[in-house]
């Protein structure tokens, strides 16, 4: 929109090369006045590094665990016993036919002599083989459903498998199953609930300490004022130094989050490991340093925008303040 | 020629006070004025009209033919670029360098870094401070901070310049001098209104108004 009024003086023209200079120079005026207040400066930055490790954190060990996560349904088993009087052959034939089933990944059989002997072992009873006269214990077939089969499709398979003639039962606890999807959903709930209150947490904390050191510097924005100066260089040094807040937070909550790390690898492994997976906790990924940082000095900015502007209207309304 | 022209300006803030009644006045090219007036007699107000930084409630306030009230919020901020305003206190920006607080003027017209250096140079020896360019305001006396200011308010050659008690803060002498520095503007045509509360300082003074109690009225001011 154009302002028709006519003006005492003719406006000076700016070219592209002055806003280069502005900028070159608004960087460097954040750079010196952070160091001028380095106490400030590293509060502001850890207020911003905490508010953002919080989530960062929780995402770090969410995705680490999932792995875990992942791990379990190749685990998810359970065992089919075969009546006493059923023959190998019939056996072998029944535990060719379950391995065919298209839910199944893999099943294994335990010979009724084998198991006798481990469960002995197991029991610290060895001598045990010789008084029994007939080994109790049936042939049993262990089975591994597929990745990404639901509890209603495992109900579906093990009926089928009762049905068979050779399979005596088949030992399978559907509620176990049940009650551990339920925690594992309510598990993930929670887990995105909290992550979306740090991360409202870090909106509110690193908006909050980028308007306090702004705060601090209002005066700065009545002079500008005064002197004439548009909003938008009014605004260039504070955005860069809430540019720079918020990267360096943005750095500190990448270094705070590899120290926890640090500490909580060794039990985090051990669980981890008890799933058969393996991973290096320790260093971040590279990109997920920068989303880190590149969210911090987007927080950072946003927040001395906000921040000034809502000074520059004050000044604007009203004079006296 | 005239340049500042105030017809029948009356200001009222936000929660009803009216500090100013009735307020008419001009001043001429080149000339020094000085306002004088009790404290809380509406002299900062005044200058903060001629700003822009208030819209009067009454009347019209012209500037180099132009009428300033009518202007937007963007040609205010447009038109303060050509005025130069010093205050008594809280003028520098207390964390960029002499050097900075003086060039600032120039670096919002874009002007080319040579140019700010030479300009800044040369004003800052104008006001006897040539040499303090990379020394933080802090480390200067109230004196010479003001010089600052003063330095700041000329880089731009304003054809106005507004001065709100200057020297409120100096001893008599050194205020002298900066009254002095403001008078040596009028030479090149510029026109200074300065605010005082001490009354031997209009002796600098081409011409002065004093603003006192309007008759009639609960705690405005008139010129007389």
């Amino acid at each position: 929109m154009f302002d028709r009024n006519p003006m005492p003086w003719p406006r000076t023209k700016r070219n592209r090369r002055a806003w280069i200079r502005d900028h070159v120079r608004f960087c460097k005026e954040a750079l010196r006045h952070m160091l001028l207040h380095v106490v400030m400066t590293f509060f502001v930055m850890l207020l911003i590094g905490v508010s953002i490790a919080l989530p960062s954190g929780l995402w770090v060990i969410r995705d680490y665990l999932s792995y875990a996560d992942l791990a379990w349904p190749t685990e998810r088993g359970f065992n089919t016993f075969f009546r006493n009087d059923a023959s190998e052959t019939q056996i072998s034939s029944t535990a060719q036919t379950i391995r065919n089933h298209g839910f199944v990944s893999e099943a294994f059989l335990i010979p009724k002599n084998v198991a006798l002997q481990e469960f002995l072992t197991a029991a610290d009873l060895p001598d045990l083989t010789d008084r029994m006269p007939e080994n109790p214990l049936p042939h049993t077939l262990t089975v591994f459903v597929k990745e990404n089969i639901q509890v209603h499709e495992i109900e579906t398979l093990t009926d089928f498998i009762r049905q068979l003639d050779t399979v005596d039962q088949v030992s399978y606890d559907t509620q176990i199953i049940v009650r551990f999807s339920a925690i594992h959903t309510i598990f993930n709930r929670l887990l995105w609930v909290v992550a979306g209150t740090f991360c409202l947490f870090a909106l509110f904390v690193s908006a909050s300490a980028v308007r306090i050191a702004i705060e601090s510097r209002f005066h700065e924005i009545r002079i500008l004022h005064v002197i004439g100066s548009p909003r938008r260089i009014t605004r260039g040094p504070f955005l860069w130094c809430g540019f720079m807040y918020g990267a360096l937070g943005g750095i500190l909550a990448a270094v705070l989050l590899t120290l926890v790390l640090i500490y909580v690898e060794e039990p985090l492994g051990t669980l981890t490991a008890s799933y058969g997976v393996r991973r290096d906790l320790q260093n971040l990924d590279w990109s997920f340093v920068g989303i880190v940082c590149s969210v911090g000095a987007l927080l950072g900015l946003s927040s001395a925008l906000y921040s000034t502007s809502r000074h520059l209207q004050r000044v604007t309304r009203n004079w006296e303040i | 020629m005239k340049i500042i022209e105030f017809n029948g300006v009356d200001h009222v803030f936000p929660d009803g006070t009216m500090p100013l009644q009735n307020i008419s006045l001009s001043i001429e090219e080149g000339a020094l004025h000085f306002i004088v007036g009790p404290s809380g007699s509406g002299k900062t107000t005044l200058l903060n009209l001629l700003l822009g930084l208030y819209q009067p409630a009454v009347g019209e306030i012209w500037v180099n033919e132009c009428n300033i009230c009518i202007l937007s919020e963007r040609q205010l901020t447009l038109y303060r670029q050509h005025l130069g305003a010093i205050f008594q206190q809280n003028n520098l920006i207390p964390h960029r360098t002499v050097f900075e607080n003086v060039a600032m003027r120039l670096w919002l017209r874009g002007t080319e870094r040579k140019e700010v250096h030479q300009r800044v140079v040369t004003v800052l020896g104008e006001v006897g401070l040539r040499g303090f360019e990379d020394v933080l305001p802090l480390h200067l006396s109230s004196g010479d901070q003001q010089r600052v200011a003063i330095a700041r308010a000329l880089i731009t050659r304003p054809r106005i310049i507004v001065a709100d008690e200057p020297t409120g803060n100096l001893d008599r002498q050194l205020a002298g001098s900066v009254t002095e520095l403001l008078k040596l503007q009028t030479t090149l045509g510029v026109a200074v209104i300065m605010v005082s509360h001490d009354e031997e300082l209009t002796k600098y003074a081409d011409t002065t108004s004093r603003l006192e109690p309007a008759p009639n009225t609960l705690g405005a001011s008139t010129l007389m």
